[in-house]
């Protein structure tokens, strides 16, 4: 908490929204890639479906940590 | 439901439907991500967004590979691909008037049948008041001379 926070000062508002719109984006990534997972047939591109979805969901995380 | 029929009518081409979008939202948070770090005065921040971005680049790489491997991506054959892009456009300008048109329909046949209903509703009246009219010029006629009938009439 208290590095989060600190990291919270660093930040320039310019970065902030910057921060913000990369979380927007994969966050929809994430709900797409997840949406679609149900309605793949080829299971290599559903292993690709799956491996977005997790790198989105720890970058969201990383993000979301930073963030205010 | 109607959206999934299609889907399952694709078949195969759904998965390269996934793949194409995957393959372009890879390419937009690539883009995100050189944005955001040209924004970037925080060194943690920039090492978390680098560290991201290289992981997006290798998402991207993966799946174009695997569009390639598949030939559902042709970045060789310009005009491969450009003929099936146009394909592809033409497809989906099918599908979206294949399930907007029976809504549309549906909507315009009601709307069509309720002006129909009120153009008849209309028309009706209007023949009755004319053979009602009629009747009573009948009734002028046979009551009356000739000439004030064809004087009604004029009117």
């Amino acid at each position: 908490m208290a590095k989060k926070d600190k990291l919270d000062l660093d930040l320039g508002v310019h970065e902030t929204l910057e921060l913000h719109e990369v979380t927007t984006l994969r966050r929809s990534t994430l709900l797409k890639a997840h949406m679609m997972e149900s309605i793949v047939e080829d299971p290599e591109l559903r292993k690709l479906l799956r491996k977005e979805k997790q790198v989105s969901e720890k970058a969201i995380d990383e993000i979301e940590a930073l963030l205010p | 439901m109607e959206f999934e029929d299609i889907l399952d009518q694709a078949g195969k081409k759904r998965d390269e439907l996934i793949a194409t979008e995957l393959l372009v939202s890879s390419k937009a948070t690539v883009r995100a991500y050189a944005v955001a770090l040209t924004e970037t005065i925080s060194p943690e921040v920039r090492e978390i967004l680098k560290r991201q971005l290289s992981q997006a680049l290798n998402q991207h790489a993966r799946i174009a590979d695997y569009m390639i491997e598949r030939e559902m991506y042709h970045p060789f054959d310009l005009e491969k691909q450009i003929k099936k892009d146009k394909k592809k456009v033409k497809k989906a300008r099918k599908i979206v008037s294949e399930s907007a048109q029976p809504k549309k329909r549906s909507q315009k046949g009601k709307k069509r049948s309720v002006e129909d209903e009120a153009a008849a509703d209309d028309v009706v009246p209007r023949l009755e008041g004319e053979a009602s009219m009629a009747d009573q010029g009948a009734a002028h006629e046979s009551g009356r001379q000739p000439v004030e009938s064809g004087s009604s009439r004029t009117e």
